[in-house]
């Protein structure tokens, strides 16, 4: 077979970086911004610049929550990570 | 891709989020350690935005007494803020 | 050969190449292309804060860059970019920023703006909110 040898076989969380976006929309999750700070939230929604739309959204700033916001946009030239929480 | 039954209300893509802002009063954080709150007139796809009776906060480190943070307060009637400035915009309840 | 004469050759080389870069014209499909590829940015590009800036011509406006100069004068002109022609200006802290005491008029860069204060009387809210509608669904459309 053309399958590249020692590749792992891919799981359902595992296929590609947008197949994992589309998975934990409506989780919560946890944003990383370049800056440092902390955005914790449900996902309403992520598109291709990675701009994120959160509900109920907590700001960690050094660990400390520091505001909550209803919704939040976050542009995304200034995401790090996003992070699906347990 | 999911498509929601109430199309052109519903938060399908993030900026629909800021849409539904429109003429609500927004809280903006910006880069530099700067924050709007302001009635949101117009957006576009860079964030660009157009702010009403806008407040800001600027936060700057006091430089007489060590790492203490100071505010400073300014007033605009009418503001265009330019997008690649923009971090979070959120709404206010 | 003289470091002079090496030169000249290396210049003349230049200019010749060039010249002969210049005199080639592209294809037709490469102009086509061309064509195409300007129509897709001048359609997908946001109009709208270019329109609305033309709006505000010959008002007075105080632009603040992101360096903290501020600038206050007439708006001129505006372009896609956002780029800004400013007449008249005089810097809001002469003080702290006295470089342009002289300078009458300015093109300013669009990337290095952080605010534009603009006169609010001068604004339609309900009208700018309208076309901000009305281009958040031709975005939509576009993305469907």
């Amino acid at each position: 077979m053309a399958d590249a040898p020692g590749e792992a076989a891919p799981t359902s969380s595992s296929k590609d970086p947008s197949s994992f976006l589309s998975e934990i929309h409506g989780a919560p999750i946890t944003v990383k911004l370049n800056s440092g700070v902390e955005y914790k939230g449900e996902l309403q929604s992520v598109d291709g610049y990675m701009n994120i739309a959160l509900e109920n959204t907590e700001e960690y700033v050094n660990g400390e929550r520091k505001n909550r916001y209803g919704d939040v946009f976050i542009r995304g030239n200034n995401v790090l990570y996003i992070s699906a929480d347990k | 891709m999911a498509d929601t039954e109430n199309g052109t209300s519903a938060v399908a893509e993030p900026l629909d989020l800021v849409r539904l802002s429109l003429d609500e009063v927004v809280f903006v954080k910006l880069r530099g350690d700067r924050e709007l709150r302001g009635r949101l007139h117009a957006y576009d796809s860079h964030c660009n935005l157009v702010l009403g009776e806008v407040e800001e906060t600027i936060y700057v480190v006091d430089e007489d007494d060590d790492d203490t943070i100071r505010t400073v307060k300014k007033n605009s009637e009418m503001l265009f803020v330019r997008g690649d400035s923009v971090v979070i915009i959120a709404t206010t309840t | 050969m003289t470091a002079k004469t090496r030169r000249h050759l290396t210049l003349k080389f230049i200019a010749k190449t060039l010249q002969t870069r210049a005199s080639k014209s592209p294809s037709p499909p490469l102009i086509r292309f061309r064509h195409n590829l300007n129509r897709a940015y001048r359609t997908s590009a946001t109009m709208l804060f270019f329109s609305f800036f033309k709006t505000l011509v010959d008002h007075e406006v105080t632009i603040e860059l992101k360096n903290d100069l501020s600038i206050r004068g007439t708006l001129k002109s505006v372009d896609q970019f956002l780029n800004i022609k400013l007449d008249e200006i005089q810097v809001v802290d002469e003080v702290k920023y006295p470089h342009l005491s002289a300078v009458k008029n300015v093109f300013i860069r669009g990337s290095v703006v952080r605010y534009v204060h603009l006169p609010a009387n001068a604004v339609d809210t309900a009208l700018l909110e309208d076309a901000t509608r009305r281009e958040a669904a031709a975005q939509a459309n576009k993305a469907k």
